[in-house]
């Protein structure tokens, strides 16, 4: 269960990551395009209207420009504001086909007319886009067929936009965290009662487990002695059948709490050694039904382990085969880094997909030949394996069951 | 077969009673320890089952005055045989698991009873059991179940898997703590079989 509420806390934290960086990436990437796009009319305008952005007073055959100095009243913000001409930082060169430069217009502190030259004269066989990150070009042809380059500053006007991205970025790291804190522990109280059912079911196994042993041995003395003092008859059959068939249920039952067991003792176990001679031992009954047994057993793998208990998840495994087969089945056993792999595999009716359902208690799929069966069988294997920090999963790919355990 | 029955379960004690008078044994029942200490002065049983549950007296220390006075004891367990259990050094003749049928009761009585009257010596290579006294090489005690599995090794006789595994591992430990060259193996095609190491 504490499982679960990880992998709901991580998924919930993988969703609200996605969402948040999705959110942010647009909101960032509109306002860098505005940006862009606003440094583009203003490049656009210097090219389409007139060589200088300002009209002079001595310029009297100057265009119009868009941005003359008008008076527009107070609170007009971006390119339109009349405070435009007066914040504007830009160059304008102009180069003829001989590569020789003449300055339009310089109003650039930071960039000396030189480099102005040498930077416009870099970018002459560009036609618009960013360069030193904060400045915006354009490279255009007027009239007199002289390429003209125009760059102008955008560092005021991005630095906003950077902020934003930056705060962004701490935005999302703190909301992860906080949402990490919050989910914990929503995960801990919408877990919670799953956790409490848990515990009642195997409270409940227990007790039931516990409660009928006792009863179930007195029930069948007492039929004993009924039918050897009086003979046998349909009544005692009947409760002859409906007792073992009980005492059968409570002796599975107590499988599932043999990891409660304090005096559990751990060996080193050869594990190659007990697969092949439970495959020994089991063979015959593949035989019977005529089930092709494949089977890959690496030697020498040894596992620190309740030997009593790891032999009842490779019987366990064994008897599912010899059960759930159609045709044919394969065990493996093999070492993948520092862990244990345990394959087995059969055909099967089943459809595709992940049956991990299997492992859960009282569960059995509708290709159970038995339907007395109670669906304990691998949830014992789950539990042993959990108690070994092992995991098992199952899956049925193009009609072939797989189940996996990795210890 | 003179038999004591100690079990807090009074259902338990009259069921058990009843039915194995019917096999014309006389049976006595105590549902605490400390009547089973009383029950054992001065009447010789030929045989006790004892739940590992009796109160007042744990059931070891009562095992322990059984195995002094040669009883033979079967304990009743929730849970099951391990084989740390089976490796200390006062154990049951036998163990049974909560629920079991009647019948394997009184074939556990049985079977520790003609064990318990007959002078068999099991011998195999470096190792002998004495039936009798349920004692291997002299030295270590050993369950009705573990000389079984010996003896149906030895016999080429198949085993349950599933509820021979515990005496098989115990059953080595001991020949190991003795320094014997014994060992039970599974040989692949053949089963399981005694080899010297």
């Amino acid at each position: 269960m504490n499982k679960v509420r990880k992998k709901f806390v991580l998924y919930a934290e993988i969703a609200v990551f996605i969402l948040l960086t999705v959110l942010l990436s647009v909101i960032n990437v509109i306002n860098f395009t505005m940006v862009t796009e606003d440094a583009d009319r203003i490049t656009n305008t210097i090219s389409h209207y007139r060589v200088k952005f300002f009209k002079e007073p001595q310029e009297e055959n100057a265009d119009t420009p868009v941005n003359s100095g008008q008076h527009k009243g107070p609170g007009v913000m971006g390119i339109n504001s009349p405070e435009m001409n007066a914040s504007l930082r830009y160059f304008t060169y102009a180069f003829d086909k001989d590569g020789n430069a003449e300055k339009i217009e310089h109003r650039m502190t930071a960039v000396t007319e030189e480099e102005a030259v040498e930077l416009a004269r870099s970018l002459l066989n560009e036609d618009t886009g960013w360069t030193d990150t904060i400045y915006r070009y354009r490279v255009y042809e007027r009239d007199d067929k002289r390429t003209y380059v125009t760059v102008i500053d955008q560092g005021r006007e991005l630095l906003p936009s950077y902020r934003i991205l930056i705060i962004s970025a701490i935005g999302e790291v703190l909301v992860l965290l906080i949402s990490y804190l919050v989910l914990v522990r929503v995960g801990k109280s919408l877990f919670k009662q799953f956790e409490e059912a848990d515990r009642k079911q195997k409270l409940f196994i227990a007790s039931v487990e516990q409660d009928f042993k006792m009863p179930l041995t007195v029930i069948n003395a007492n039929t004993e002695i009924i039918e050897r003092k009086n003979g046998s008859n349909d009544q005692t059959q009947a409760i002859n059948r409906q007792v073992r068939k009980m005492t059968e249920l409570v002796k599975n039952l107590g499988a599932l709490s043999i990891f409660e067991e304090t005096d559990v003792s751990l060996s080193n176990t050869d594990l190659s050694n007990m697969f092949n001679i439970i495959i020994d031992i089991q063979k015959s009954k593949f035989e019977e039904k005529n089930i092709s047994l494949e089977f890959a057993i690496e030697p020498d793998i040894y596992l620190k382990c309740d030997e009593q208990a790891i032999r009842k998840v490779i019987l366990e495994l064994t008897q599912n085969a010899v059960n759930y087969s159609l045709t044919k089945a394969s065990f493996t056993l093999k070492k993948q880094g520092d862990r244990i792999i345990i394959l087995q595999t059969n055909d099967t009716s089943l459809a595709d997909g992940s049956i991990d359902q299997i492992f859960d208690r009282f569960t059995t799929l509708e290709n159970a030949k038995d339907k007395n069966t109670v669906g304990l069988g691998l949830s014992y294997v789950k539990d042993i394996v959990k108690a070994h920090n092992g995991r098992v999963s199952a899956n049925v790919k193009d009609n072939i069951f797989t189940l996996e355990i990795a210890l | 077969m003179n038999i004591l029955i100690a079990d807090p379960d009074r259902d338990f004690l009259m069921s058990f009673k009843n039915l194995l008078e019917l096999s014309d044994n006389t049976v006595q029942t105590v549902f605490d320890g400390t009547q089973v200490i009383s029950k054992l002065t001065g009447k010789k049983f030929d045989s006790v089952i004892l739940n590992e549950n009796i109160p007042r007296i744990n059931y070891k220390d009562i095992l322990k005055i059984l195995n002094e006075n040669n009883i033979p004891v079967i304990v009743i367990l929730e849970k099951r045989v391990n084989s740390g259990m089976l490796s200390e050094k006062i154990i049951a003749n036998s163990y049974i698991k909560l629920p079991f049928m009647p019948n394997e009761l009184s074939s556990r009585l049985d079977d520790i009873y003609k064990k318990c009257h007959s002078d068999e010596v099991f011998r195999y290579s470096d190792i002998e059991i004495d039936e009798k006294n349920f004692s291997l090489c002299n030295e270590i005690r050993v369950t009705n179940e573990e000389i079984n599995t010996i003896k149906a090794i030895s016999s080429k006789s198949e085993l349950d898997i599933k509820h021979s595994g515990v005496y098989i591992n115990s059953l080595n430990n001991k020949f190991k703590k003795l320094n014997k060259k014994l060992r039970i193996k599974y040989l692949i095609n053949e089963g399981y079989r005694l080899v010297d190491e």
